[in-house]
Formats: C-alpha cells, sequence, structure tokens
C-alpha cells in the first residue's frame, strides 16, 4: 500500500497548537524541532560537554553517557561562583524566550515581547516540550538523549 | 539524472512520502563541513571541534532536504517541525542519489544504537516503497538561496579536492562537475575510485599480448 503523500496542510496541522495565556488570550505555537533548540543553547566548556554522541551507542552505552554528561555539567555549576552562575542561569533563561519567540507563530512576537509574558512564557515552552515527548526515544537525531541532558 | 523520488518520513508516529528531487552537485555540498562526522578525521579531533562539526553537519543535512524536496516545498522552518522525521527523510535520500552506498546501509544497519535501529526502519520502508509509481515532476519556483548562492559561496576544502580529482580522472572542467546532478557526480566518483583500486591488481592489467594487438 503506498505511503501518503506528506502536503502542508497536514504537516502545518500536526505541528501546530493553540495555548490558552493566563491572561485570556492564546497564541498559537510550532512544533520547534529538537535540533534546532540544541543550536540555540548557551555552549559548555570543552571539558563538559565532551565527544558528541555518535548514535551506534548501546543503550547501556548512552546511560552511561549520559550519567557522565550530567555529572560533569553539575560539577562544573557547582564550581561556578555566585556571579557566574546567576549569567548563566540568565543565558539559559534568554535561550527559553528565544525558543518562546520562535515557537510562537500567531501572533508574531519578537523575544522582548515574550519576556514581557512571564510565567506564560514558562507555560509555552512547557507545551514546546510536549511536541518532542512522542518521540523521546526516536530513532534519530539523539535529540531525546541530548534533551535529558539539558533537562539538568 | 534521477526522476523525482518518494522519500519516506514520519510526523507524530504516522509514515508519510515527500519529493525530492536529485539536485546539482554544488547545491548537494552548499554548507558541507570540511570535516564530516564519523569519519576517522572527525575522530582524531577535540571534542569541541567534534560538536563544532556535530552542528554543522546538522545544519547542512537539515539544508539539503530544504533543497532537494520539491513536494511539499519546505523552509528551513518546516524542516524543523518535522524533527526526527527530517533525519529519516535525509537518510533516504542519501541513499537515493549514492551518497552512502548500499554497502554502508548494511554496515550500519547492524550497528547497536539509534543509528541502526534508524537505518533498519528505513530498509524496511524502502522494500515496501519498491512498487511505488514515480511522480510526475513538481513545478517549483527556483530559489536564490538555494540555486544561486551555492555557486556564490566557496566550497568546504575536501570537497573542492574530490571535485578536482573527478575532474582530473573525467577531462571536465570542474563547474561541469558542480552543475551535475549529485547522483551522477556520486556514481562517477565511485565507479573511478573503484577502478583505481582495481588498477594495482595484475589480474585487472594488460598482458603482452593485449600491447600487441594495440590495446597497450
Amino acid at each position: 500500500m503506498a505511503l501518503p503523500r506528506l502536503d502542508l496542510v497536514t504537516l502545518r496541522a500536526k505541528t501546530e497548537r493553540v495555548v490558552e495565556l493566563s491572561i485570556g488570550e492564546s497564541v498559537t505555537i510550532r512544533r520547534i524541532g529538537r535540533l534546532e533548540y540544541l543550536d540555540l543553547l548557551p555552549p559548555m566548556p570543552a571539558e563538559v560537554s565532551g565527544k558528541p554522541l555518535t548514535g551506534t551507542e548501546t543503550k547501556e552505552e548512552t546511560e552511561q553517557y549520559l550519567q557522565e554528561a550530567t555529572g560533569r555539567e553539575l560539577a562544573w555549576i557547582r564550581s561556578l561562583g555566585p556571579a557566574e552562575r546567576v549569567a548563566r542561569r540568565a543565558e539559559m533563561l534568554e535561550c527559553m524566550y528565544v525558543t518562546v519567540a520562535r515557537a510562537i507563530i500567531d501572533p508574531r512576537m519578537p523575544v522582548d515581547d515574550v519576556r514581557r509574558l512571564g510565567d506564560d512564557a514558562h507555560l509555552i515552552f512547557s507545551k514546546v516540550r510536549e511536541f518532542w515527548d512522542a518521540e523521546k526515544n526516536a530513532p534519530t537525531n539523539g535529540g531525546a538523549v541530548t534533551i535529558a541532558a539539558v533537562e539538568v | 539524472m534521477l526522476a523525482d523520488f518518494p522519500v519516506a518520513t514520519s510526523l507524530e508516529g504516522e509514515r508519510y512520502v515527500i519529493v525530492c528531487r536529485d539536485i546539482a552537485t554544488a547545491v548537494f555540498f552548499y554548507e558541507y563541513p570540511d570535516v564530516p562526522l564519523l569519519t576517522e578525521c572527525s575522530d582524531k579531533e577535540s571534542a569541541e571541534a567534534q560538536r563544532r562539526n556535530w552542528s554543522q553537519t546538522m545544519q547542512w543535512l537539515r539544508g539539503v532536504l530544504v533543497r532537494a524536496t520539491v513536494e511539499p516545498p519546505l523552509t528551513l522552518e518546516l524542516v524543523n517541525r518535522l524533527d526526527a522525521g527530517a533525519l529519516e527523510a535525509i537518510l533516504g535520500y542519501a541513499h537515493a542519489v549514492g551518497y552512502w552506498s548500499d554497502e554502508q546501509l548494511q554496515k550500519q544497519a547492524a550497528e547497536p544504537g539509534d543509528r541502526g535501529e534508524s537505518t533498519r526502519a528505513y530498509l524496511r520502508t524502502l522494500g515496501a516503497m519498491a512498487d511505488e509509481i514515480l511522480p510526475a515532476p513538481a513545478i517549483v519556483a527556483p530559489r536564490f538561496g538555494a540555486v544561486h548562492m551555492p555557486f556564490v559561496r566557496d566550497l568546504a576544502p575536501n570537497v573542492r579536492r574530490r571535485v578536482a580529482e573527478l575532474a582530473a580522472k573525467t577531462g571536465v572542467r570542474p563547474s561541469a562537475i558542480l552543475n551535475s546532478p549529485i547522483s551522477e557526480t556520486l556514481l562517477d566518483y565511485r565507479i573511478l575510485r573503484d577502478a583505481q583500486q582495481y588498477s594495482s591488481d595484475p589480474a585487472y592489467q594488460l598482458t603482452g599480448d593485449d600491447a600487441r594487438i594495440g590495446y597497450a
């Protein structure tokens, strides 16, 4: 049986959601690709990030990689001084705002306006992450693996 | 040149096909990293450089899909929406045009981990798609970024070397190769590379009789 052709209507319908905000309005968001999100993340020092996964690791090796990566990241964050830690938090927050700004397609919203959304920005970001749930174990792109590391 | 062909992808767990085109070599290698992932050169690099290569390779792969898909026409934003499905489609496209050989694919399918799993899924789809009727050629408006820019921007040094090598062997200008469909370039490259390997094998060399009858 022939597979159905993907058309833009289907692609849009499956990758867009309406999110109701606390202010009584709603926005339409699109799916953000995990690779797209990873590109937005602030870089970590080389000794912390380690070598990327190749996709050829066994499940056990992947779990071990994750544990090690998480351990390195936590140790690095603990080693930061208070000011550096605040700066890192600000970088991560900025990344979230940029992600949310990219995700909102109606009405289009620049990053400055997203910052003003307050808690609703976090709500939208959580909805962006819901898109990824269905494919957490997707056999490509390594996104699930990296997302787990990002969550720390 | 290959006719437009279907490539399988997935979205929210459902399988679909998109229609792709055999794009020009320069368009295919636009933004190709100088040190691609999973090569010996890449393995020797520092973790930081490997991360950079990873990012560049992923950017290139998504760009290939933007430039090669004719139905539906995809922008980078739409490719990003496909998420993991985009990389499944790229795997299919790369195999269809000969970037990944059957042998590489079989080797990859035997690997543990995510890459092996996705390759096996692709191979199953490939079998199911064998009877798919090729789509009628789609008309797509040529976009400046996809058609013109690849010929303006400099290619990665490794691609330039390979193109120069192929041009020397085939006796054509490098620009002719860069304008050729990617499937033809890759096929020529593999055939000539394999022929070079055989040329050192005595079984493939000319005999004295060949020389006497004028083949040498």
